[in-house]
């Protein structure tokens, strides 16, 4: 039970996939304009990794490691997480128009997110037993997440403020993004071994 | 060997369960469209080129279908679109006259001076920055920027000349943007008389111009004299009036008479 409390805190906080990997950027950047979007885009995150975790850890422990072919981890894992993603995208469609809309071209893109690769390949190279890859995989998601809300505030809160002319747009936003990763190293000794 | 075959067999049985169980999702959820916007997209001609002013076709047909925008805003359909569209949307449309591409200078390698050696970018745009290539700073620099953007191939450089398949260009204006030299312009013409253009844009005077080209206005005047003709002299150019139809013998006369033949027609 602590080792996994230790993963949600680690993985959300200390070595989050966005602020420490600077995994995920594109969607970080893309989706972080609107609370109400980036909420959705999150769910989706959430729901893909937590599922690619899963079933990832359970083709590369069921399939790939007892026929000795693990080198072809990176396809499969892109596989599965495409097929993912088209669930996700057929089931947003169908439930909910507006967020698919909203969410547009990134929906897809979430195929491309690297922090969803980025997950499943962590969880193998550090070995991880079944149920600590999928609590990886979710709170890799709910640090994406959190990462995704937060700066959808500050860039809600921006566009209140007088932003100088030549930082108006993306270079405010990747700013506000570094001095974020800034805050995030604060967390680096939260948890002493 | 044998793993290759193992991976074979495992990538290959994992992609089909995938596959499977994404065929029967997506019968699941299958989303019904509105069948106006199916066909409204189906009457577009599908090649997105956005001269409409939406991201594609289908987002104009919705745009359509929801009565926000106007019939007639597809240039590349014409009026074959048109009459699809204003059908499926009940509505009558005005008759577009017919548009047609020109390029504003008709010199070739042998008639353009070129005094400096250009060795950047491949691109117009940043020939025409340096101002290199090239003397005359109206010219067409030929490197193709137009080419590149058109969705359909309908233009094509030769010998340093730009030359227009009219049959194929579908009038979406990209390359009149894309020209930094502002040389291609969509012009309103008649459907029946040859079109007639000055091939050249250089705005400055005659000693200047045959510096630079010998195919270039020199703003003699010579077409604008001729009686009933449609061209006239301004800012040191001849240009010709579109209003209406132009007289056809004074036109062709004017381009005979040219002294540097930078009057053209499409006429064969």
């Amino acid at each position: 039970m602590k080792d996994l409390l230790l993963i949600v805190v680690s993985t959300v906080l200390i070595n989050n996939f966005v602020l420490s990997y600077f995994l995920g950027i594109c969607p970080f950047l893309g989706v972080s304009g609107k609370l109400s979007s980036a909420i959705g885009m999150g769910l989706s995150v959430i729901f893909v990794m937590t599922l690619s975790s899963s079933i990832s850890w359970l083709i590369y422990h069921l399939i790939l490691i007892p026929l000795e072919i693990t080198f072809l981890s990176y396809v499969v894992f892109i596989l599965v997480i495409a097929s993912l993603v088209q669930i996700v995208e057929m089931f947003i469609r169908k439930y909910s128009p507006p967020l698919y809309q909203a969410l547009g071209i990134y929906l897809p893109l979430i195929t491309t997110n690297c922090a969803i690769l980025g997950c499943a390949l962590f969880m193998i190279a550090r070995n991880y037993a079944f149920l600590p890859a999928v609590v990886f995989g979710f709170s890799a998601g709910v640090g994406f997440t959190l990462i995704l809300l937060v700066m959808a505030g500050i860039r809600e809160e921006l566009q209140f403020n007088d932003v100088p002319g030549v930082l108006k747009g993306a270079p405010i936003t990747l700013i506000t993004a570094g001095l974020l990763a800034l805050c995030f190293m604060g967390f680096s000794g939260l948890i002493s071994s | 060997m044998e793993i290759a075959i193992k991976g074979l067999i495992a990538l290959g049985s994992v992609g089909f369960l995938f596959s499977v169980l994404l065929a029967f999702l997506s019968k699941k959820f299958h989303v019904r469209e509105d069948p106006l916007i199916e066909k409204l997209n189906e009457a577009l001609p599908g090649i997105h080129c956005g001269a409409c002013g939406y991201s594609g076709c289908h987002a104009y047909a919705e745009a359509l279908a929801a009565g926000k925008a106007d019939p007639t805003m597809c240039r590349a359909g014409g009026a074959e679109s048109q009459k699809r569209i204003a059908a499926l949307l009940k509505v009558e449309v005005k008759k577009l006259s017919p548009q047609k591409i020109v390029v504003h200078c008709g010199a070739d390698t042998t008639q353009k001076k070129s005094s400096t050696l250009y060795v950047g970018p491949e691109s117009c745009a940043a020939a025409h920055l340096l101002g290199a290539k090239i003397d005359c700073k109206y010219g067409c620099l030929f490197f193709g920027d137009c080419v590149k953007i058109c969705p359909v191939g309908a233009l094509k450089i030769s010998q340093g000349k730009v030359y227009v398949d009219h049959k194929r260009c579908i009038r979406c204006g990209k390359c009149v943007g894309a020209c930094p030299r502002n040389l291609i312009e969509l012009v309103t013409v008649s459907p029946i008389q040859p079109l007639y253009y000055v091939a050249c844009s250089n705005r400055e005077k005659a000693l200047y111009v045959r510096g630079v080209c010998s195919r270039g206005c020199i703003a003699c005047g010579i077409c604008a004299r001729i009686e009933n003709s449609p061209f006239y002299i301004e800012n040191n150019i001849s240009r010709i009036k579109r209003e209406g139809d132009i007289d056809i013998p004074a036109a062709s006369s004017a381009k005979d008479k040219c002294p540097t033949h930078c009057i053209d027609s499409d006429d064969v």
